[in-house]
């Protein structure tokens, strides 16, 4: 029987390629093999459309189907705020002139109402990491190719960042310290094992870092991570369990690199979070490992549920059939041989494949 | 001896899959001496989601399993179902799918009162996969330009409109409709709502003049004060979410190829199907709880009608994440202390690995309590939506059925029947199974096809019976005598037994046994018949064996914590551990 596990790519030097779309169709300012800076605007677009709809039926006091005898403008014409729309004629003198009160268009003109809408602002799209545009997609964006290390994470905030990588805690199980901060860590990405406060979020936002990379944080401060400027991402999970080994050790190895944050989290899509720390490539970047993996002896994985959450240790037993776990279920699953040699039987549905 | 051979009539075997948001489930049915079996089942993570997004490659892979379990090839080497079977027993005769994974239809209701036209609009809407996103009324103080932003931002799959008695006057509604009319105008990129009218007959040339022929108009949902009829919007509504969710699943084409004639159907659908099969077999309600995924199902059925109430985005999955509003609710439910904080955290865990199961008592008991919250707030809902806004119990049933693993997949029978027994709080004397397989929607298929088989099926234990339930409603001081119990079996003999008031008791009956019990409640109790009116009757034995809830109605809990935690723990060792 074969198995497909979730897979979190965790990669020191990898291929990566990466589209950056646009949310709303647009204009694509790069062309194919042109080297991009994280600064550097690669498309742009209007926001979404929105909208300002004046009753003129009510205001000008006439049916709906008059309204179009008292309008200054045509449908489709630009409005200028504060210019007159439409008057309404008196028995003497010029009549009431109405005013727009927004820049746009007269959209349309629905049942006695004027819907006008406003000018959109522009919206310009960032490549936010160092890399080679490998592929232009028409009016949504590019495909970005970029040599180095990769770590895919569980959760993130919905924003992006980018600045150079600094300590924030001893070791993968350490707490973020403030102390670890200082007039450099502006502009810069800080990771940490664990954040278990408010007020270690508000001191990293007041000394404007770029980003936060940690371990694991609770779900009360994962709640409110919207609401700083700089993106969060958690490359563990939620509580208090600290950071993987291997991803602190990776992280501990690119101090003072120029690291990305793309901290969009989409569950439907498959968008989750990523890391990314541009490197040269002066060996061969390994491969992604992609969804359609067989489980096998011998591959890393972290285990996703208590009483093991977050350790990582080597499969060392797949079962075709369903066994009996610790708690007396019946399921499908697989030995895996901690770091500290015990071996435990875990549901393969737990598993969470390290590449 | 005639010279014509007779040729037997050859019988069809089936393979149903049920793709559901977390697992896919492949069943097959065949038969296995003279009469149709559950011959295998398979089963996987939906894989209709990223990183995959082909739904068919779970259905795949579930049905390599039950190849491999079986030795018999039903797909061919590019991944093909081979249908028909040929002699030699490959392939399969018939293909059949239910589907829960498609997100649900998201929706806007526009009505004139909250609690007369949109009250019956929403109990439509709960009959399917559907989410309510927004709702517009007489007594909204948004300005349309902010119902129309609404709208924009929301971009509905649905408009649902209901609103006015039949024949009334009802410019108001018109005038609501206007906004939805003009928002429609609005929309980017042709994209538009699905309009439905379900409101005042009397405006039907009126709201489709404002709206348009496209919109969809059925009969109305409160065609009078004190009447509602919600079935032709159900159906509509049903028909709304095949083709613009189930159909958008990535790789329902390959399943509708393989389903040919047979069109993939929501999995409620083959649950209402079975149920009222149920029903009609064994001449009794038959109620089913279905904890899934991403929702909860309750569905009833009697001779006379089934009853549907879904709670889309509410369940086990990522929809967990609903319960963070009821962390005291989860938490009253724990055998072991825990913060609220922790259940806090839990809920964001479980919701970012929605596959996966507990490995210790903790997250177990945890996640039994979520479970009894979702029942209880969706039985709340089904009985407010079925009978009375202020109804918050089911009437009584004869059969109960749980579905969804984390009531189906337990260590201990017994934790299925408590969880169910807290949630539900009925009265009454009804039997418990449980769907363990997974395999009631493909049941519900079959029903359609081929009956016999459903029958045949059950009577080869597709279904794991519990055991049955003796629930008393009343209330007497702790310790005071609620029921004599005289069982008579054949393995047993003859057993008494005085049940205390606010216990749980097992009595000892095996699957295939049967039992006779002489119930005897006291003045304060009622087992069905009436306060302290007694009877014989026959049960049947059960992976539990007979459950007698002397606990009372309604279930009050201690309110100092560590001795809440002390009886749930003692209620749960009552009832096996």
């Amino acid at each position: 029987m074969d198995i497909f596990p979730s897979i979190t790519n965790v990669k020191a030097l990898a291929a990566i390629k990466r589209e950056r779309l646009l949310p709303r169709p647009g204009e694509v300012t790069m062309r194919i093999g042109q080297q991009v800076a994280p600064v550097q605007i690669i498309a742009r677009t209007i926001e979404q459309p929105r909208y300002v709809i004046l009753n003129a039926s009510r205001v000008l006091g006439v049916p709906p189907e008059d309204v179009s005898r008292y309008l200054l403008i045509e449908e489709g014409s630009n409005l200028s705020k504060g210019k007159p729309v439409m008057r309404k004629p008196a028995s003497f003198g010029r009549g009431k002139l109405y005013n727009s009160p927004v820049d746009g268009i007269l959209y349309h003109i629905y049942n006695g109402r004027l819907v006008l809408q406003l000018t959109p602002e522009v919206v310009e799209l960032r490549a936010m990491v160092h890399g080679y545009v490998n592929n232009v997609i028409a009016h949504r964006g590019i495909v970005l190719e970029i040599n180095g290390t990769l770590i895919q994470a569980i959760w993130g905030s919905g924003k992006e960042g980018v600045g150079r990588l600094r300590i924030g805690s001893q070791n993968e199980q350490g707490e973020f310290a403030a102390a670890t901060l200082d007039k450099d860590s502006h502009g810069s990405v800080v990771f940490a094992g664990v954040v278990k406060d408010r007020n270690s979020l508000d001191i990293l936002d007041q000394n404007g870092v770029k980003g936060l990379i940690v371990g694991s944080m609770p779900a009360a401060l994962c709640a409110a991570a919207g609401q700083y400027s700089y993106p969060i991402i958690l490359t563990d999970g939620i509580g208090t369990t600290g950071m993987a080994q291997p991803i602190f050790k990776l992280l501990q190895a690119a101090i003072g690199q120029e690291t990305t944050l793309f901290a969009q989290t989409n569950l439907n899509t498959g968008q989750r979070p990523e890391i990314i720390i541009p490197l040269p490539a002066t060996v061969n970047p390994t491969p992604l490992t992609l969804p359609g993996t067989k489980l096998e002896v011998g591959q890393s994985v972290r285990i996703i549920r208590a009483p093991h959450t977050g350790q990582v240790g080597k499969v060392s037993q797949l079962y075709e059939r369903a066994k009996s776990t610790s708690l007396g279920t019946r399921i499908a699953g697989a030995d895996v041989t901690l770091r500290d040699g015990q071996v435990i039987y875990v549901p393969y549905t737990n598993l969470d494949l390290l590449s | 001896m005639s010279d014509e051979q007779e040729t037997p009539q050859k019988t069809p075997s089936f393979l149903i899959a049920e793709v559901g948001h977390a697992s896919t489930t492949v069943a097959l049915f065949d038969v296995a001496g003279d009469v149709y079996r559950l011959i295998a089942r398979g089963t996987t993570p939906t894989t209709a989601f990223a990183p995959w997004q082909d739904g068919i490659r779970g259905v795949q892979i579930a049905i390599s399993q039950i190849a491999a379990a079986t030795g018999r090839k039903l797909l061919m080497d590019n991944g093909e179902l081979i249908t028909p079977a040929n002699d030699e027993g490959v392939g399969v005769d018939f293909f059949a799918a239910t589907i829960s994974a498609a997100a649900p239809l998201k929706t806007i209701m526009v009505g004139l009162l909250d609690e007369v036209s949109l009250t019956s609009a929403h109990h439509a809407l709960s009959q399917v996969y559907a989410t309510t996103v927004d709702s517009f009324n007489l007594a909204d103080t948004r300005s349309e330009q902010e119902q129309i932003e609404a709208i924009l931002q929301h971009q509905p799959d649905v408009i649902f409109i209901a609103g006015g008695i039949d024949g009334g006057k009802s410019q108001r509604l018109l005038n609501l409709l206007e906004t939805v009319a003009l928002s429609q105008n609005l929309m980017e990129g042709g994209r538009k709502s699905v309009i439905v009218y379900a409101g005042n007959n009397a405006l039907r040339e009126n709201v489709t003049g404002l709206l348009g022929s496209q919109v969809h108009v059925v009969e109305n949902v409160r065609p009078s004060l004190d009447v509602e009829q919600t079935t032709d919007a159900a159906r509509l509504l049903t028909k709304l979410y095949g083709e613009l969710k189930m159909a958008a699943l990535p790789g329902i084409g390959s399943l509708e190829e393989w389903s040919g004639d047979i069109e993939p159907v929501p999995t409620a659908q083959a649950l209402s199907q079975i149920l009222s099969y149920f029903a009609h077999i064994y001449h009794q309600r038959v109620l089913t709880i279905d904890v899934g995924s991403e929702t909860v199902t309750v569905i009833a059925a009697d001779e006379t009608q089934t009853q549907v109430a879904i709670r889309s985005n509410l369940g086990m999955g990522r929809s967990v994440m609903a319960l963070t509003e009821h962390l005291a609710d989860v938490s009253q439910w724990l055998t072991v202390e825990m913060s609220q904080e922790a259940v806090h955290d839990f809920l964001w865990h479980k919701s970012l690995h929605p596959q996966s199961v507990p490995m210790n008592e903790g997250e177990l008991y945890l996640e039994q309590a979520l479970a009894r919250v979702m029942v209880q707030q969706s039985v709340q809902a089904a009985a407010a939506s079925w009978y009375a806004p202020s109804t918050t119990h089911l009437p009584p049933f004869g059969l109960l059925i749980a579905r969804g693993s984390t009531l189906t997949q337990v260590p201990r029978a017994g934790q299925t029947i408590l969880t169910l027994l807290d949630a539900l709080q009925p009265s009454g004397i009804f039997a418990v199974a449980s769907d363990r397989y997974n395999i009631l929607p493909a049941l519900g298929m079959l029903a359609h096809i081929e009956p016999m088989a459903v029958v045949q099926t059950l009577e080869g234990g597709a279904l794991l019976d519990l055991g049955w339930v003796i629930a008393l409603s009343g209330r007497a001081q702790s310790g005071q005598t609620a029921l004599t119990v005289q069982m008579h079996s054949e393995r047993v003999g003859k057993l008494d037994l005085e049940v205390e008031s606010g216990t749980i008791e097992v009595l000892p009956l095996a699957v295939g046994e049967k039992a006779e019990l002489k119930l005897q409640p006291t003045r304060r109790f009622d087992i069905g018949f009436g306060p302290g009116k007694g009877k014989t009757i026959t049960v049947y034995g059960g992976a539990v064996g007979v459950v007698i809830d002397a606990r009372g109605r309604g279930l009050v809990l201690p309110k100092d914590a560590a001795a809440r935690r002390n009886i749930i723990r003692q209620w749960t060792w009552d009832i096996g551990g």
